[in-house]
């Protein structure tokens, strides 16, 4: 071997890799990254701290008022459905004819920490359809949930058929045993009792920790791409505003949390038919609506099999769905969302609630 | 230098101290892949090891001083599952750094690129992190860990409303 030479090689490598490292960290400080909705919204709704915001669409895009209700996660901030034009799935929604409202949970204060998930059900998303139907003039409202705010969805929707002209869920853990999700298996032993008995709120930074811990060499490589690939200098603005979100998640209220991890991750109550909610039992075998549900084959917080589970509590005439390779972020705003996955949903929502051409089941490939 | 980024800017400055790190395995690793002889191999080991105790083993230390843990009163579970946790974490280290020098021998000092280098070195270590969050005797360690600290904070912080940090 020539030592000399393979040093010089390994030096010149090494030297170039900090070069590009400086000029994406130059360009980092010079980005804009603060929060920000892309598309013009406003409060609309607001309800002890939860608001209702109203995303503004031109006109005439909206010949005949139908309206959907998007419930995010109370996990991560909501402003990623609309990151940028191309980045957006609220444009989407308004491009397929939709007034589009979105429930934003609020900040959580001291207050937070003692509410349990029926004020989530009962009261914030209630509230936001009954408002949504009453300034529109519609009769039922399509209500979009995504993660966690899906399996709310279904709550609802299961409670209040009446209300739901139909259903999509992204992403959302249904079946909270099937796949042996990791945040099942480290969920199973914990005393949330003890938070039940007396409420905290769960600081965001430690939900973010959780994350950040589950697959760190990933996350690591993906970074050392970014740095070296010189292609991702066009998409800086896009990276760094999916990197601000990742690691803004908010504090989580107490009672709402613990309840949440007890009654589904760890009792599964939700596919077993013995979740109950404020004296009513949710009955999966209640929603009354077409049902479109969008998950990633790859993504490791919400195992295929939990989010697939959906299709053995709704009519398969009623049911479609729309899988895709790759994780659980990258089904919201990766190029196949931009480029395949949200074009098919709003295809079903125009398309009387099937695909033009692949009827009920679509997949989206790795590209 | 820890695996866990802490925000959003300096997760592209750790994952490039990693980098750095790693590239400065590899040029051992060249020389061992020359000649293979068995102190060299020991020199690797130990430097693949040091690095990657420190990214993890920081980590989780880290970690668990956020959550309040270091405060403990020595009764407590805490710093008991800490040592636990440190022992299985030591294990892990072990499977990491055969996991790279089995993968790299099978290149010849002509063979190995640094990116391939890295690449192996980072997939390993991704499997063997994975193997640990999925497995019964870290899971059982860390959930001891969270319902001590539940119980802390639900005992003692109640009227602040948020856990402190």
């Amino acid at each position: 071997m020539n030592e000399g030479a393979g040093k010089l090689d390994i030096d010149e490598e090494i030297n170039a890799f900090r070069e590009r490292y400086e000029l994406l960290s130059e360009k980092f400080q010079n980005l804009k990254s603060e929060q920000s909705w892309h598309t013009p919204c406003e409060i609309c709704f607001s309800f002890e701290g939860m608001t209702v915001r109203e995303f503004l669409a031109p006109s005439s895009n909206n010949p005949a008022p139908k309206a959907i209700l998007i419930v995010y996660s109370h996990v991560n901030l909501p402003y990623v459905i609309d990151l940028t034009e191309q980045h957006s799935l609220v444009s989407r929604l308004i491009e397929a004819g939709r007034k589009v409202y979105l429930v934003d949970w609020g900040d959580m204060n001291g207050e937070a920490r003692s509410r349990d998930l029926s004020v989530y059900l009962h009261d914030y998303i209630d509230k936001s359809i009954d408002f949504i139907i009453e300034n529109t003039g519609i009769d039922q409202v399509d209500l979009m949930g995504i993660c966690q705010g899906g399996t709310f969805s279904l709550c609802y929707a299961s409670l209040h058929p009446e209300k739901i002209r139909s259903l999509i869920t992204m992403v959302t853990p249904v079946d909270f045993h099937a796949g042996e999700s990791v945040i099942w298996k480290w969920a199973r032993k914990v005393d949330f009792s003890k938070l039940e008995e007396r409420p905290v709120n769960i600081p965001g930074s430690m939900i973010t920790l959780f994350f950040q811990s589950l697959r760190p060499f990933d996350e690591m490589m993906r970074n050392i791409r970014v740095i070296q690939n010189p292609e991702s200098l066009k998409n800086l603005n896009l990276t760094v505003l999916i990197d601000r979100w990742v690691f803004e998640c908010p504090d989580q209220p107490g009672l709402a949390f613990a309840q949440f991890m007890r009654q589904f991750y760890q009792k599964n109550k939700l596919v077993r038919g013995e979740f109950e909610l404020g004296g009513h039992l949710i009955d999966l075998r209640n929603i009354a609506c077409p049902v479109l549900n969008l998950y990633a084959t790859a993504d490791h917080l919400v195992p295929p099999e939990s989010a697939s589970a959906l299709k053995n509590h709704i009519p398969h005439e009623r049911y479609s769905e729309i899988t895709c390779d790759g994780g659980h972020i990258g089904l919201m705003v990766g190029t196949k969302a931009r480029r395949a996955i949200l074009p098919k949903m709003a295809e079903w929502l125009v398309n009387n609630h099937k695909f033009l051409k692949d009827g009920t089941k679509c997949h989206v490939q790795e590209e | 230098m820890c695996s866990f980024q802490t925000g959003p800017f300096d997760k592209y400055l750790y994952s490039g101290a990693f980098y750095i790190q790693a590239a400065s395995c590899y040029r051992p690793v060249l020389e061992w892949l020359s000649n293979e002889e068995p102190e060299q191999r020991e020199t690797l080991m130990n430097l693949i090891r040091d690095s990657w105790y420190r990214s993890t083993v920081d980590a989780y230390s880290s970690a668990i001083s956020g959550m309040g843990l270091v405060n403990l009163e020595a009764s407590s579970s805490g710093p008991h599952e800490m040592a636990r946790l440190n022992n299985i974490l030591t294990i892990m280290v072990q499977k990491a750094v055969n996991g790279i020098t089995e993968r790299v021998s099978n290149y010849s000092h002509e063979t190995l690129t640094l990116q391939a280098f890295f690449e192996i070195w980072i997939e390993t270590c991704a499997k063997v992190h994975d193997d640990l969050i999925n497995s019964e005797e870290f899971i059982d360690c860390i959930t001891e860990t969270i319902n001590a600290s539940l119980k802390i904070y639900a005992k003692g912080n109640a009227d602040h409303g948020t856990m402190h940090e």
